[in-house]
């Protein structure tokens, strides 16, 4: 995870010497999403030989080597279950990490995230109330239209934190912003806290498992729901780039340079909203990834957005496909919530590289 | 003064002995008059009132009290927390709580003590025995020894039926049951009521390598490949058996292949009481429907 070139005073002075860091680092985290994919693909809590596993994705993707030698169980195991929840376990690490850097980006706030904002909030709220009210849209059954009105949840609490930083200032202020995030997590908070107290024990061990976050009983489908999403967010968001180095800098100066800063602002917050909101659908609200991760890649690479989000979508992914894998291995065959893992692993690494960057700067002085 | 700071450390002795020995047996009161008017805090202790025959003498219950329907209509007095005031205010003379209560209630029933109300706490079943156990010391707190044993002997003997039947399976199947889907596939391992279930059935709990309640990856479920799928959320979930046969990685396990997903109804087969009996006839016309009509 690039945690070598850390401990390496980064005292470059030469840009081709820069440029090759940077292609480096890029390569670990490549690296890093495909160690983290096929970790997933090969451990896990029944044991598959890995030149079967190999064999079973290379025929359903290209169709060559011959299915006959494996067994039923065998490739319905890897193919329906294990593979998609590794995809959907990149994409959302991908996209809770990619909304989180632009977040602490736009917002000038080191502890801005897709949760501060009131988007996870709304995204939790629709999904607890499919549960509690048993919705069953189109007769999808209650798992299947969850993710839908729970990613509506999301995109009411982004219009309802606009609509009250508007309505009480007209110049969308950051700090006003994340005042109103914060109102309105509270708020929905308190009625998810309602809806759980007047639930059934049944339904109130479904709401707060599903609130742990969970990658479990993935589909396709789930994987094809969320795509959409993920490539129109995540699109928007690397072409912007420029946009939100600007923005970063302050709004003064970004307006200085003419960037439109209201409209830039409000087309970020949405596509930093279709990632959370399609992300918290899927998987339920998993912690840690979407603050800490771009703060990990920020210690490493620096603030500059056009490499900060790429590099955060690739560890973000990684980091959580890698979680999930030790969630359903590690007391095997049971599971553990990843939100777990997730604060588990990742806070210990996140302090030491925190104190190794902070120690080493001191020392370069 | 020797003496009398003695007798003092012994007197705070006892009424700390008192305050922390909540078990069942010694808070059955000594006196034989049957209470007129009992609070029940939990469903399984509200279903053994009523099979006893004094559902009539109770006051109020919990809010997770769903069975029989009369104990719908009664007073609700809380779920994860209880409302002291409420409770006292009915004037019970028996307070019937579980153990799992007695801890996080500890402060509510030293309280219903002071006031002289009868406080019994019911030990957790995890097997038939235990809710035997649990009949028997509700039966004698209510004032109903005999119509205890005689509910006790009913369920023995239908236990015996069941038991005398299995021996017919010749092939066990294997089954699975899934009490929930959310945060992993929730089952019952070992020392739970559904394992002995099948057990005397005459069946396999697949996962009876596993002590107690537990979630399993849906992968490791593919593996086993049950025979028969028992679903106890079909009361919450109305596509619950649709949505097994069509998960797309079970198309070849043996249950779903044969269509053999069953719902059973939770309370059944997980409250310690009277309709254990319907559970366990539910689970075996649902596993081998050949053998008990």
């Amino acid at each position: 995870m690039g945690l070598k070139h850390l401990r390496e005073p980064s005292i470059q002075k030469f840009t081709s010497k820069k440029t090759f860091k940077i292609s480096i680092i890029y390569l670990i985290a490549i690296g890093s999403v495909i160690f983290a994919g096929l970790f997933g693909l090969f451990v896990s809590s029944v044991s598959i030989p890995i030149q079967t596993i190999v064999s079973i994705i290379t025929h359903k993707m290209f169709n060559i080597a011959s299915l006959s030698d494996f067994t039923l169980t065998e490739q319905l195991i890897i193919w329906e279950i294990r593979l998609p929840r590794v995809i959907i376990g990149l994409l959302v690490g991908a996209s809770l990490s990619l909304a989180g850097a632009t977040l602490q980006g736009l917002l000038r706030n080191p502890l801005a995230e897709p949760y501060t904002i009131g988007i996870s909030a709304g995204s939790s709220l629709g999904a607890v109330i499919v549960i509690y009210f048993k919705l069953s849209l189109f007769g999808l059954g209650i798992m299947t239209t969850l993710p839908f009105v729970s990613i509506i949840g999301a995109l009411v609490a982004l219009i309802s934190v606009l609509l009250i930083t508007r309505l009480s200032y007209t110049r969308l202020a950051n700090e006003t912003i994340i005042l109103a995030g914060i109102i309105l997590s509270s708020f929905i908070n308190a009625i998810i806290t309602l809806l759980i107290s007047l639930s059934s024990k049944e339904e109130m061990s479904m709401i707060l498992y599903w609130m742990m976050g969970n990658l479990g009983m993935k589909t396709w489908v789930h994987v094809w729901l969320m795509l959409p999403f993920f490539v129109v967010g995540s699109l928007i968001l690397l072409l912007k780039t420029k946009e939100l180095n600007a923005l970063s800098l302050g709004e003064n100066a970004a307006s200085h340079i003419g960037v439109n800063v209201k409209k830039e602002k409000i087309l970020l917050l949405l596509a930093a909203t279709l990632l959370t909101g399609s992300a918290v659908s899927i998987s339920g609200a998993i912690g840690f990834v979407g603050l800490v991760i771009p703060h990990l890649v920020r210690i490493v690479i620096g603030a500059n957005h056009k490499n900060l989000l790429p590099l955060s979508m690739l560890i973000g992914g990684a980091f959580l496909a890698f979680a999930d894998s030790i969630a359903r291995t590690v007391i095997e065959p049971r599971e553990l919530p990843i939100g777990v893992i997730t604060a588990l692993i990742g806070a210990p690494v996140f302090s030491w590289l925190l104190v190794r960057h902070r120690t080493g700067k001191r020392g370069l002085k | 003064m020797k003496r009398k700071s003695i007798l003092t450390i012994i007197q705070v002795l006892l009424v700390l002995t008192l305050v922390f020995s909540i078990s069942p047996m010694n808070l059955v009161s000594a006196s034989n008059q049957s209470p007129e008017r009992i609070i029940s805090l939990f469903p399984s202790n509200t279903e053994i009132v009523y099979a006893l025959g004094k559902g009539s003498k109770l006051v109020g219950v919990s809010d997770y009290c769903n069975y029989p329907i009369a104990a719908t209509k009664l007073p609700k007095l809380g779920g994860i927390t209880i409302n002291t005031e409420k409770i006292l205010a009915l004037k019970p003379d028996l307070i019937l709580l579980h153990q799992s209560q007695a801890k996080s209630h500890s402060d509510a029933i030293t309280l219903f003590k002071k006031t002289g109300v009868n406080v019994v706490v019911v030990n957790d079943a995890t097997s038939f025995n235990d809710a035997y156990n649990d009949i028997r010391i509700i039966g004698r707190a209510v004032g109903a020894t005999k119509k205890a044993e005689s509910v006790i002997a009913s369920m023995k003997a239908k236990m015996q039926q069941i038991a005398e039947k299995s021996k017919q399976v010749k092939v066990k199947r294997k089954v699975w049951v899934e009490v929930d889907t959310w945060g992993g596939l929730w089952t019952t391992g070992r020392q739970t009521f559904m394992n002995e279930m099948l057990s005397t059935i005459g069946a396999i709990n697949v996962a009876k390598s596993y002590k107690g309640w537990v979630s399993l990856t849906e992968e490791k479920v593919v593996e086993l490949r049950p025979q028969v799928v028992i679903l106890t959320y079909g009361d919450y979930d109305k596509d619950a058996v649709k949505n097994v046969l069509t998960r797309k990685a079970w198309q070849n396990i043996p249950a779903v292949k044969e269509k053999k997903v069953y719902l059973v109804t939770n309370d059944t087969v997980v409250r310690p009481g009277p309709r254990l009996i319907d559970g366990v006839e539910a689970l075996a016309r649902a596993v081998y429907p050949e053998i008990y009509k």
